[in-house]
């Protein structure tokens, strides 16, 4: 369905907002940051979406500043400590959808989360579009990023969760001692 | 197939849905590149990663208009109020210059 040369109103929005929501959801890693997130680009939807001549673009123009304001506010929290606190500190923070701490979370999962959360903001963009069954033609029109340099953007985000989840795979039985002695 | 493939099928297309025969092909590859099977691993954990979002906050959606409205509302509220502000300043201006004895007037013309 084509909605020629219409500005997004509130009905197109709130079809659109399940989808932001859950793909903020899992950027973020916990409620309250998802809705922070997606009420910030609800709000600039209102104000500034262009006039865009399908709902598929809409949905891209939305992702991409769903993206945007993810990686600025990632910036901002690395330039101010005091907001972000490390990386420890953030994940044990992050909770599962059940409410279940990192720390309840089996060994796979949190590995996965502790390898994830030492990426770049644009890397975890990146990994989480093509998780989400996004190809590298689509993601290159969602973040307007031409094809050769978001492959070998893709590429290196693909090999440095590798490496992190080696690194985390082979010190958790430390973390587990550790965390037994205290 | 090669790293090169590898990289392609990571990029365009899902593992999951690849043949039988395209499978074969793909683990034996895996099986003697460590730097191609760590990258698969890392791929295949993140599809269902982070996947069960809550539920949809209530009336999200409603909020963001209302702080906009809102917004909008103060904007419009500052521009109606700039020309009052302004033309205040000048009536202020041009009182001011009424009343204040101007300093060249006695003086008259420079002698010579």
């Amino acid at each position: 369905m084509l909605r020629p040369q219409a500005k997004p109103d509130e009905s197109w929005l709130t079809s659109e907002v399940e989808q932001i929501f859950r793909v903020a959801y899992r950027l973020t890693g916990n409620a309250h940051d998802a809705e922070d997130l997606v009420q910030d680009v609800c709000e600039r939807a209102l104000r500034k979406a262009p006039e865009l001549a399908s709902p598929d673009d809409y949905r891209r123009w939305l992702l991409r500043v769903l993206y945007n304001r993810f990686v600025d506010g990632a910036r901002h929290r690395r330039r101010s400590p005091l907001v972000g606190g490390d990386v420890d500190e953030v994940l044990d923070r992050q909770t599962s959808p059940d409410g279940e701490s990192l720390a309840e979370q089996s060994d796979a999962e949190s590995a996965l989360e502790r390898a994830w959360g030492k990426l770049e903001a644009d890397q975890q963009v990146l990994l989480l579009l093509r998780a989400e069954g996004h190809d590298l033609g689509e993601i290159s029109r969602i973040l307007d990023i031409d094809r050769p340099a978001l492959s070998c953007r893709l590429h290196r985000a693909r090999a440095s969760l590798a490496r992190n989840l080696e690194q985390e795979r082979s010190a958790q039985p430390l973390r587990v001692v550790a965390e037994k002695r205290r | 197939m090669n790293c090169d493939d590898i990289a392609w099928i990571l990029d365009e297309r899902r593992i999951a849905a690849l043949s039988p025969f395209e499978k074969a092909d793909l683990d034996a590859h895996l099986a003697l590149c460590p730097d191609c099977a760590a990258q698969c691993r890392a791929s295949e954990s993140l599809a269902s990663f982070r996947t069960g979002a809550p539920p949809l906050p209530e009336a999200l959606v409603e909020r963001a208009i209302e702080i906009n409205r809102l917004r909008s509302a103060a904007v419009l509220e500052r521009r109606a109020r700039r020309p009052v502000i302004v033309g205040s300043l000048l009536l202020l201006g041009v009182a001011a210059s009424m009343l204040a004895p101007i300093p060249w007037s006695d003086s008259g013309t420079a002698k010579h």
